[in-house]
């Protein structure tokens, strides 16, 4: 068999690995092990007593019920819009204290959502959207927003651990105009993530006093 | 003489499986080991195969294909394991710099590029391995992980460019 150059090379080096795997003296025998049939049977006899046990004390109609609720309700619902979203929701809507331009829906499926546009002290548009998730990602987490980092990764709001981004606004041919400075906030178990736009970047203060001023509204 | 030890082979003869078992276990072992990357579970995916071929000898058809035919076996049990361990999957310290006993070039090599493997796709893994050590091609390849001969050689393209 004729090889490239290239090929050459991984065949050299993978042959090398593999030649020089040890190989220990294997105690190969030709039956299966009496230990693994008889873990197996162990782990299939403890599964089927603690079933007879669960069955024993746990109503019919309650393993129906939860059957019903887990396999059938929550996986036949397909998440059509954002009403669908909203009224499974603890919360309608989190917002920000200021002038409602307009709600918008970029889908179910889309990672975040906008739920909600505002005026904010006549000057700032701030938009809030919903991630899917509730965990705040963690700060080595650097896929999260591209080019992203850190700002401040103590920040209490409501009581609740917050996390301030700054992540690079970038024109079409990947230039880094300057920076957005977001807030990645969980509140009620849902994670939301509020930034500013049409301004210059928001200060450190104003983004800790929109996430102060943050409160559910019925769209 | 390689025929007069298959038909021994259908025949389950204690002697021809011996040799089969002393001539193919290190290069099983070695297989596997790319695939599964620890010493104990190669071990024991090394028994599985032979005890499978073993049970399987009788059917064995095709007497010119039997390195193929094991390493068709080595395949499915090391998927197999991976599959069934892909829960839990220990890390190796000794792969960690502060618990190196050993820091020749040649171990380096042979730590790095083990690591590099182990970040493969498990089919990508395969095919390097049957290609460049054993030399198989990618119709021979293919009979092994049951895909299409074009499939074998874009998996193969596509682990060349990863390495």
């Amino acid at each position: 068999m004729r090889y490239s150059q290239h090929d050459q090379e991984i065949k050299e080096t993978i042959t090398s690995y593999v030649q020089n795997i040890r190989v220990p003296e294997l105690n190969l025998r030709l039956q299966p092990t009496r230990g693994r049939v008889l873990k197996r049977v162990t782990s299939w006899a403890a599964l089927a007593i603690v079933v007879f046990i669960a069955a024993a004390f746990i109503p019919a109609d309650d393993v129906w019920s939860f059957y019903q609720q887990v396999f059938v309700n929550e996986r036949s619902q397909r998440v059509a819009s954002m009403d669908h979203v909203l009224q499974r929701a603890p919360f309608q809507v989190w917002a920000p204290e200021g002038e409602l331009i307009e709600l918008q829906d970029l889908g179910a499926d889309a990672t975040y959502s906008v739920l909600s546009k505002y005026i904010w002290k006549e000057t700032r548009e701030i938009v809030v959207m919903q991630n899917a998730g509730t965990s705040i990602p963690p700060a080595t987490h650097t896929a999260f927003w591209e080019g992203a980092r850190i700002l401040d990764d103590n920040v209490i709001i409501q009581g609740q651990r917050a996390v301030m981004y700054e992540t690079p606004v970038i024109d079409e041919k990947g230039a880094v105009l300057g920076w957005s400075r977001k807030l990645y906030v969980i509140l009620n178990g849902t994670a939301l993530v509020i930034f500013g736009s049409g301004g210059p970047e928001l200060s450190q203060k104003e983004l800790i006093e929109i996430g102060e001023s943050l409160r559910p509204v019925t769209p | 003489m390689q025929e007069r030890l298959i038909s021994r082979l259908q025949k389950q003869e204690d002697i021809a499986v011996t040799t089969l078992v002393e001539e193919y276990s290190p290069a099983l072992y070695r297989y596997i080991y790319c695939l599964v990357q620890d010493a104990e579970a190669t071990a024991d995916c090394v028994q599985e195969t032979l005890l499978k071929a073993y049970i399987a000898l009788p059917r064995l058809s095709d007497e010119s294909q039997v390195a193929s035919w094991l390493f068709t076996i080595a395949t499915n049990v090391a998927k197999n394991y991976l599959r069934r361990h892909r829960i839990i999957r220990w890390v190796r310290l000794d792969w960690l710099p502060i618990y190196r006993q050993s820091h020749e070039p040649e171990v380096l090599q042979q730590e790095f590029v083990g690591q590099i493997l182990a970040q493969l796709p498990l089919d990508d893994r395969v095919c390097l391995v049957l290609h460049y050590w054993r030399g198989l091609s990618c119709r021979e390849i293919s009979m092994v992980i049951r895909k299409r001969e074009t499939a074998v050689r874009k998996l193969l393209e596509r682990a060349r460019k990863r390495l």
